[in-house]
């Protein structure tokens, strides 16, 4: 620029001394070609515009498509438009998007890309760099840069069958055979009325219709409202197994989930672990709900969860399990359990609530955790890899 | 690989646009030397042709000579040679252009004196224009050659010994070398440097053409010369701009290929498209801007200032205007019996004056004249405004030293203070024209009189706009009749207002009010039956109200009044 800057001094001077209109008319040449073509290129970039199409939440292994519609929304032709859009490894190879396009006026390009779900995660999806400049490389490149999109990847969903979750809700969706537990609103049958039954049991409809006393007898029924209560605390897992080690319990925990809604039952999710989308704090407890529109909440949770150095699974459950119902199957996850966290769990079963343990990946001291548990009347469960979890697909 | 090749391809093609660009260059250089040595020396007509050759000779004596080592005896022997066999070749060239004769008349002259009688003016002449125009384009090439050199070196990662072998074929073909071990060159560099060396010969190409079109009796000694073209020096410089376009696209491919970037397949094409696009644009824009000037800078100057000066006295009439128009019709009354001025008859005519001729502020020019001074000066002052804003934001130091001038403080608070004004002047125009524009709109827009008389068709409204209508020509009756209806009552109210006045219609009261507020208030389709019923009790107790008129007006029914 500083030739430049020079070149067109000299030919003023020069310009100026001679009266030499030819030399203005080179000067307004040069002059043109660098003014217009600063404003040109800045002028191309500013009516640029890109947009992403794709679909934000993806399950483990599926190819996400993602159309990127780069459009120029002005008359002024861009002769050269180089795209380079930042992506996360773990889903594409380097340098997916590098392209150097041209783009006509009022027109637009479409690149396609290919992301691949490979790990679960929260992933940002650009920003989109953007550059251009003028035709003859008088003045620098302008850039731009655009904005991020998001792509859940939620994490592996094993189908389980039998997980043998324990309940002690007596209203529920699901028959138990345990006949303590009657379901007064899923009626099975009717009897003639023996003494010592209760009068709220009697069908006065009935009773009246057949001329004795009939009585209602009730099938009988569990809930399983079920609080998976996650630990991420770096400190609970085997620092040399850690990220194998929380993999397998969030995956453990989206299982439970999905087989927990798929029954029909309520589902709640709770962690120490941080969410990416606010690292500053853990992710907020999702209280037990069902339905389909809250598993994809919890995936989603479960999705952005990061391990992190926040607080014990104990101070968890101190803080979380007196808002939970009674009858509530508390389903705790984690590497470690010290009897801190025994001492929690038999003080949430005596309010009422059901606790079983499941320990992911290497469990250390695992022979005396199922010890204890047994001693305490809790079930227990040990799962090193996705293998060990076939004896709940059975 | 075929991204590759397309890749390659391109490149080859971009080199060979350049080198003909550079070509084209040097014959517009040799022209301007031609017309230069031309004064002095009588040279033949075909020299920016043989300029053009040389500067195809040295890119192909580069090409050649490039894989030896500079100054070792391969590289002086095929230089010494190249350079034996082109003194020979233009020195029979210009030989021949005398004719066969002279030549054979000059041989032995050769023998006898060799040194001056080869060596003569018009022979040193020529070579001293191609060995400059030699020279240049040996640079230029090297700049251009320097940029290609390293094609493969930035696809080595992703080619096999096979890709490499297919791609140096490919360059082959060009007449291109691909080096598999050369660096990656910084080619904006190059680029910046092909700048420069296109402009600094440009500006020489001005200053030559500068001196040609000079006033030939201070400068040439009064020699009788035809005025130099300057078409060569305009078309140098519009081929340059095409040499930059396409060495920033050379370049911008390097980093591209560098960086691994895909680039679409119509790139080239759209960017050669474009370029011409502009270029074209911008010689035109160019051509038709004012390149000389009727005016000088201080007469332009005065020029706009009268020109200000006369708006700034067209304002002040037009606001004087009235003012003046109530003096004169103030002096046409006042005056009226004053003695009128007798005509002065027999007075010497007043000599004529003759115009000034060194005046030219003051004498007819054509307007375009004056515009295009304007654009002119307007220009001048902006070019020279522009380079010392961009001296002093690279001179950051100097900046900071001015800054603390007192000078530039003094200056820089008249700034401010011009700025004020400026900003003082541009809100009082703009309240006085809002002004302005407010009273005209508001002669513009009409106060409709409420007395007007306007017909109005109910028969042509809808049945709910008929109600209505109805209903409020019982509320004006009513008023005119001396029930007015109070801005608080409710329909329903007014109906118990007035019927104490109207006990023989109240069933027509109370009909009108409920159909007047189902059409008002509700979204019901309003029938024409309903229309009619309400007509009907309208016609009743518009006779009632009529009369109740008439009475409070002390006339007796029947007695029509004006």
């Amino acid at each position: 620029m500083g030739n430049y800057l020079l070149f067109l001094l000299v030919l003023l001077v020069v310009a100026a001394v001679v009266r030499g209109d030819f030399a203005f008319s080179v000067l307004y040449l040069f002059l043109g070609a660098y003014i217009l073509g600063k404003w040109w290129s800045g002028k191309a970039l500013s009516n640029v515009t890109c947009q992403r199409l794709f679909e934000p939440n993806a399950f483990l292994g599926e190819d996400v498509t993602v159309r990127l519609v780069v459009r120029n929304r002005g008359w002024l032709p861009i002769a050269w438009l180089r795209l380079y859009e930042s992506l996360p490894v773990e889903l594409t190879i380097p340098n997916a998007v590098n392209q150097v396009i041209t783009l006509g006026a009022r027109s637009q390009s479409t690149v396609i890309y290919n992301l691949q779900s490979r790990k679960r995660g929260y992933y940002p999806i650009g920003p989109l760099f953007t550059s251009t400049g003028d035709l003859l490389g008088l003045s620098r490149e302008q850039q731009e840069q655009g904005d991020i999109d998001h792509l859940t990847v939620y994490p592996k969903i094993i189908p389980l069958t039998r997980p043998n979750l324990p309940s002690r809700s007596p209203q529920g969706t699901l028959r138990s055979y345990q006949p303590i537990f009657e379901d007064p609103s899923r009626v099975l049958s009717k009897r003639d009325y023996v003494a010592g039954d209760s009068l709220r049991r009697v069908d006065w409809k009935a009773s009246a219709a057949l001329g004795r006393l009939q009585v209602k007898q009730f099938e009988p029924s569990i809930a399983h409202e079920t609080a998976i209560f996650l630990d991420l605390h770096n400190s609970d897992y085997d620092h040399h197994f850690r990220i194998n080690s929380t993999e397998l319990a969030i995956v453990i925990a989206a299982s439970l989930a999905n087989w927990v809604i798929a029954k029909k039952q309520a589902v709640g999710l709770v962690t120490n672990g941080v969410d990416q989308l606010d690292a500053s704090q853990t992710s907020k407890p999702l209280l037990p709900r069902k339905g389909r529109g809250h598993l994809t909440h919890v995936l989603e949770t479960l999705a952005r969860l990061q391990t992190a150095e926040t607080f014990s699974i104990a101070d968890l459950l101190r803080r979380e399990s007196p808002h939970l119902a009674w009858g509530t199957t508390l389903v705790v996850i984690t590497g470690k359990v010290d009897e801190i966290l025994f001492d929690e769990l038999f003080q949430a079963r005596r309010r009422g609530l059901n606790a079983v343990i499941i320990l992911a990946g290497r469990a250390v001291d695992w022979q005396e955790t199922q010890r204890k548990a047994n001693l305490f009347g809790f079930r227990a469960f040990a799962f090193q890899n996705e293998r060990d979890m076939d004896t709940w697909r059975q | 690989m075929n991204h590759l090749n397309e890749f390659q391809k391109n490149g080859c093609w971009a080199t060979v646009v350049s080198h003909l660009l550079v070509c084209l260059m040097m014959i517009c250089l040799t022209i301007s030397f031609a017309q230069l040595l031309g004064r002095f020396l009588p040279l033949s007509g075909s020299l920016p042709l043989w300029g053009g050759v040389i500067a195809g000779e040295a890119f192909l004596s580069y090409r050649v000579t490039r894989a030896k080592s500079p100054f070792s005896t391969e590289w002086l022997l095929a230089r010494g040679a190249e350079w034996v066999v082109l003194l020979a070749v233009i020195k029979l060239i210009i030989e021949l252009q005398h004719g066969l004769g002279m030549l054979l008349r000059d041989l032995p002259r050769w023998e006898q004196n060799f040194g001056p009688a080869f060596f003569n003016g018009e022979y040193m002449s020529v070579l001293f224009v191609l060995i400059t125009v030699w020279v240049l384009s040996t640079f230029f090439t090297s700049d251009l050659a320097e940029m290609e050199g390293n094609e493969l070196g930035l696809h080595t990662t992703l080619m096999n010994t096979e890709q490499i072998a297919h791609v140096q074929a490919t360059a082959a073909m060009y007449g291109m070398r691909v080096d598999d071990d050369t660096i990656p060159s910084n080619r904006r560099e190059i680029h910046n440097r092909l700048l420069s060396r296109t402009l600094t010969v440009g500006v020489m190409m001005v200053i030559i053409a500068g001196l040609l079109r000079q006033d030939r009796v201070t400068l040439w000694q009064g020699q009788t010369l035809a005025q130099a073209s300057v078409i060569n020096v305009v078309l140098y410089f519009i081929l340059g701009l095409g040499l930059f376009s396409q060495t920033n696209f050379m370049a911008l491919r390097a980093a591209w290929g560098y960086e691994h970037a895909k680039i679409h397949r119509h790139l080239v094409s759209r960017w050669v498209f474009y370029s011409l696009v502009f270029i074209l644009g911008l010689g035109v824009l160019a051509f038709i801007l004012p390149t000389r000037y009727s005016l000088g800078f201080l007469d332009t100057l005065m020029y706009f200032l009268g020109f200000l000066r006369m708006i700034v006295e067209f304002v002040i009439g037009i606001i004087m205007l009235p003012v003046l128009l109530i003096f004169r019709l103030l002096a046409l009354i006042l005056g009226s019996g004053s003695e009128k001025a007798e005509p002065v008859e027999n007075q010497p005519a007043a000599p004529i004056e003759t115009p000034v001729q060194d005046m030219p502020v003051d004498t007819y020019l054509p307007w375009w004249d004056v515009f295009k001074s304007f654009i002119f000066w307007g220009f001048f002052i902006a070019i020279l405004g522009f380079a010392v804003y961009q001296y002093l934001k690279q001179n950051q130091a100097l900046l900071a030293v001015l800054r603390r001038l007192p000078v530039w403080q003094w200056f820089q608070q008249a700034w401010q203070w011009l700025r004020g004004q400026v900003r003082t002047v541009r809100r009082g125009a703009n309240t006085v024209v809002q002004a302005g524009w407010k009273k005209l709109r508001a002669l513009r827009i009409k106060p409709v009189s409420a007395s007007k008389w306007r017909f109005m068709n109910p028969y042509r409204f809808t049945p709910r706009q008929q109600v209505i209508f109805f209903y409020l020509a019982l509320v004006r009756r009513g008023k005119e009749a001396g029930l007015p209806r109070h801005p608080s009552q409710t329909p329903y109210e007014y109906a118990r207002f007035i019927e104490p006045g109207l006990i023989e219609q109240t069933e027509a009261v109370t009909d009108m009010t409920e159909e007047f507020l189902d059409a008002r208030y509700s979204h019901h389709e309003v029938t024409s039956e309903q229309a009619s019923r309400v007509k009907r009790a309208w016609d009743r107790l518009r006779k009632v109200l009529i009369s109740k008129r008439r009475r409070s007006e002390g006339r007796e029914p029947g007695v029509t009044g004006k």
